[in-house]
């Protein structure tokens, strides 16, 4: 008896609620859409702070920082350089300003990342070098609709370089069983950090080598890591026994922050800048 | 049963006689030690602590007075300030102790040494009275000072016949333990503590024999450990950063117009005085890099204060193009071996004039036609010969072999160039070369930090070690060739000149110094017709003449940017694929592999031209990209001088025409 009236008050309150549901969309005119559920935010366990040292630096140290970072950048400007080329070469070779701009935006606001990893097999020390950037590929700086510029049909990682010891850590892919994982940010979609992309790359490399483990891992970053990347390093040492040190570029353009590892940062970015726009609009 | 009790009586003998025995017998340990290598920079910071503790005071004094009126700051000021605090001696004295209750505790005394005046003019007037007004001593910290109290248990035995011998109580060793006496007199510390003591120089006899005195009489422990190893890592670690922090001290009065009041009057026409508005701008940690040692750079930054932009590089009287410049240095600028055309010098500007007040040494101010020569070396218009341009660092019979002059100009050590020419082989001198720079300045920068900071940092002891260590413990691996390419790639990018490992090889840019290694590498080959007649003098029948003539150059008697534009050509040409090889080509792909990527291959279209590396309108791009770095030019200023620099970085043809 009792349970009938819950039943029959219940679709009471359900027909009620679709009834008003149904007469508020028909006042609009429109039908409307059904909202996509939204996950929950996943809680990721995040080990005790201290097993990763961050360390923000406002100067650099006998280059250090600066030329590492700085040779990441060229490196990327090239990569551009070539890809652009390649997708300009059905277009006459005009590359629009429009165009060019998204690149250079890139190079200009991108973080770049440059971690090395050595681990020791046997008594020889083994070390290799990890780079990110963060943002898309570059097949995705040219947004459908564009007439100067084709996508070429390569990846990115065709313009990147190809030598043994160098790993490009170009998208995330989460390696199974692992919570090396982009954290939920409402604001940002972090799961295309620099930072992330190399921790799971790496993590991966680990995963297929477990000799890797337990490595010391050095890293080289243009911005501090942001509060997704932060935990993703805490639980990238705690999975794999690693020691993390991350040496970040502490400043950015506003009055009072123009540190001086910012400054010669943002100078090497408008000379690669510089020399990808020169490249398509320099007469012979 | 009676012999246990007869064990148990010699047992509590032996226990009491071993705890009452000992008790009232304490070690006393007197030390001294130099300071010579210093890991985890311990030392350094102990030495900078001392320093700091007094430079900070009195840099705040120096711009207070100076605003007050009472002591204008002028460049004579400043240099008796600077001169004062490099040739001072700093003692920090870290003492430990027991205290009554038990309990372990420390006390910091920080001494500076007084001026040896004399007793009719007393010290000088820089430790005035209220000096301790200035001082920010933290908790524990003492500022010791000289203590002439007739209580004092540590006399001041040498020497007792000068005149000035009571000034002598201002050496700062003995300002540091006759404070510490006094606090031990007064109880505010225990004796029988362990004494550690910190000398930014070395110990006079007379202190040396103060200290022997202070340790034995209060019964302590004392370590001294003195600064007194010229090239010691600790030295010159220390040097580096005093020289660092002076130098942020005085970029912060100089000739800024930021600094001005408002109400003063324009200082265009005229040098600038030091402007003194607030407090310097040191902050924790002092900037690390050294001032820089680079004439072009130094012209380039007093003209930028002097006239808030870029103009002088741009388009001032002095502004000239790469080839216009050359064409006033050079009697014969198409020739490699041209001489140096005699030109009058236009009167000295405002700027010139502070660059070169900038530029002062030991007080000694470096003349216009100094600077000139200077600024002419860094560009490459010098040469290499023998006891006219480079020194003769290795005497009779090394100094007459071919290679030893471009090798001494570019200031690499002979183990460096042995262990690269090992790893890269004889057939590749260009990309030697590289490598032999790249491990030189990696030594440098290894020498130049502590290995805390050289582990923290990524700077890669083991990679050198496995470069040219004896005997050799590893082969250089593929990471190790890569990581000197990228430390290359960077050194290539700035403008910085580097002090040099030996203090009388004048310091050469990174590009110009790869040049004249190549050229030592080169020169060490045999020759098929010989290319100069003498040490100093190329043949005018076989010597090359550059361009399309590809003869080999006399290196020694061509200028450095003529070698430099030989090695770009050599470079190519062993980079190239093709090449055949003795040994083989995957030992020439193993060796040029890690610089495909950086600004030394130039097989892709677009990379940046390697030839105009040392062109005027590159190098003033990479001068004025340190300026922007350390304030003295806006970015917005930059930015012309990176687009005229790039129409010679980018080369001159591309597929795609907008």
């Amino acid at each position: 008896m009792r349970s009938s009236c819950i039943v029959v008050a219940s679709r009471l309150i359900f027909t009620g609620l679709v009834c008003f549901s149904g007469a508020d969309a028909s006042a609009q005119g429109r039908r409307k859409a059904t909202p996509k559920p939204v996950p929950p935010p996943v809680e990721l366990p995040d080990p005790s702070p201290g097993t990763v040292i961050e360390a923000g630096y406002t100067d650099d140290i006998e280059g250090a920082i600066g030329h590492r970072l700085g040779f990441l950048i060229n490196v990327y400007a090239h990569g551009m350089q070539e890809f652009i080329r390649d997708a300009a070469r059905d277009h006459a070779g005009a590359v629009s300003e429009a165009s060019m701009e998204r690149f250079r935006n890139q190079l200009m606001t991108a973080t770049f990342a440059f971690f090395e990893y050595s681990w020791h097999v046997g008594g020889v020390r083994y070390t290799r070098i990890y780079v990110s950037r963060s943002n898309h590929d570059f097949e995705r700086l040219i947004p459908p609709g564009v007439s100067d510029l084709t996508a070429p049909g390569t990846g990115e990682i065709d313009y990147l370089p190809d030598v043994g010891v160098f790993r490009f850590a170009r998208t995330t892919v989460a390696v199974p069983g692992s919570s090396v994982l982009p954290s939920h940010d409402p604001r940002a979609n972090r799961a295309n950090d620099a930072e992330l992309k190399i921790l799971q790359t790496l993590k991966n490399d680990i995963r297929l080598n477990p000799q890797m483990a337990g490595g010391e891992l050095v890293g080289f970053v243009s911005q501090k890591p942001c509060v997704s990347c932060s935990p993703a390093l805490r639980r990238f040492a705690s999975e794999t026994g690693a020691t993390v040190r991350v040496n970040y570029v502490d400043g950015e353009y506003a009055d009072g922050r123009r540190t001086p590892l910012f400054m010669a940062l943002r100078q090497d970015r408008a000379v690669a800048a510089a020399l990808l726009v020169s490249y398509f609009s320099h007469a012979p | 049963m009676k012999r246990v009790s007869l064990y148990a009586c010699i047992r509590a003998g032996l226990f009491a006689f071993s705890t009452f025995a000992c008790l009232p017998v304490v070690a006393v340990v007197v030390g001294t030690r130099p300071l010579d290598a210093d890991p985890n920079g311990n030392a350094v910071n102990a030495l900078m602590n001392g320093f700091r503790f007094y430079a900070d005071g009195l840099s705040a004094r120096f711009i207070d007075r100076a605003n007050q009126g009472i002591a204008p700051a002028t460049q004579r000021t400043w240099r008796a300030f600077e001169e004062r605090l490099r040739g001072s001696t700093f003692v920090t004295l870290f003492y430990s102790y027991q205290g009554n209750d038990g309990v372990s505790r420390s006390r910091t005394y920080y001494a500076i040494s007084g001026s040896r005046g004399t007793a009719e003019t007393g010290p000088e007037s820089l430790l005035t009275p209220d000096l301790s007004e200035w001082l920010d001593p933290w908790p524990g910290e003492v500022m010791a000072t000289a203590q002439d109290a007739s209580t004092s248990r540590v006399p001041w035995q040498m020497p007792t016949v000068r005149p000035d011998a009571t000034w002598d109580l201002q050496d700062a060793e003995l300002k540091a333990i006759r404070t510490l006496e006094k606090d031990l007199q007064n109880h505010v510390v225990e004796k029988a503590g362990v004494a550690t003591i910190f000398v930014s120089g070395a110990s006079c006899v007379a202190c040396s024999q103060a200290l022997h005195n202070f340790a034995n009489v209060y019964e302590l422990s004392l370590i001294a450990k003195e600064n007194s190893v010229p090239y010691s890592q600790t030295n010159q670690v220390f040097r580096a950063r005093q020289s660092a922090y002076l130098a942020t001290v005085r970029s912060s009065l100089v000739g800024r117009e930021r600094f001005r009041p408002a109400n003063a009057p324009p200082a265009r026409g005229k040098i600038p005085a030091m402007c003194v508005v607030g407090r310097p701008v040191v902050t924790f940690p002092v900037a690390i890099r050294p001032p820089t040692i680079s004439t072009l750079m130094t012209l380039i930054r007093a003209y930028a204060r002097t006239d808030g932009s870029a103009a002088h590089v741009l388009g001032g009287n002095a502004a000239t193009n790469d080839e216009d410049y050359a064409r006033w240095v050079l009697s014969d600028p198409s020739s490699p071996y041209s001489a140096f055309a005699d030109r009058d010098l236009a009167p000295m500007s405002d700027a010139v004039h502070l660059a070169a007040q900038m530029l002062t040494v030991d007080g000694r101010v470096p003349t216009q036609r100094e600077l000139s020569r200077n600024k002419q070396r860094e560009l490459g218009f010098t040469k290499s010969r023998p006891w006219v341009d480079v020194p003769d660092i290795y005497g009779a019979p090394i100094n007459t072999y071919t290679g030893v002059p471009s090798h001494t100009k570019a200031g690499i050590s002979a183990g460096t160039m042995l262990a690269v020419r090992d790893m890269v082989g004889n057939d590749y001198p260009a990309i030697g070369a590289l490598y032999a720079v790249a491990a030189q300045l990696l030594w440098e920068k290894l020498h130049a930090t502590t290995a805390a900071e050289q582990r923290r940092l990524g700077l890669r002891a083991e990679v050198l070690a496995g470069m040219t260590s004896e005997p050799r413990t590893r082969r250089p691996s593929d990471f190790d060739r890569h990581y000197l390419a990228i430390l290359l790639d960077g050194e290539m990018r700035d403008w910085n000149l580097r002090t040099p490992y030996r203090p009388d090889v004048a310091p050469l840019p990174v590009a110009l110094r790869i040049a004249r290694v190549a050229a030592a590498y080169r020169d060490q080959q045999p020759y098929e017709i010989e290319p100069c007649l003498s040490p100093t003098h190329h043949n005018p029948a076989t010597a090359g003449k550059g361009g399309t003539d590809a003869r080999p150059l006399c290196f020694n008697d061509a200028t450095d940017r003529a070698v430099y534009a030989w090695f770009v050509t050599e470079l190519r040409r062993e980079m190239a694929d093709s090449q055949p090889s003795e040994i083989g080509d995957p030992h020439r792909r193993k060796m040029t592999d890690p610089f495909r990527y950086t600004q030394f291959d130039q097989r892709s279209p677009g990379r940046p031209a390697l030839g105009a590396a040392v062109r005027k309108e590159v190098v003033e791009m990479k001068i004025v990209n340190r300026l922007v770095v350390d304030g003295d030019l806006s970015y917005e200023a930059s930015q012309p001088v990176i687009q005229r620099a790039v129409k010679h970085l980018q080369p001159a043809k591309n597929h795609l025409q907008p």
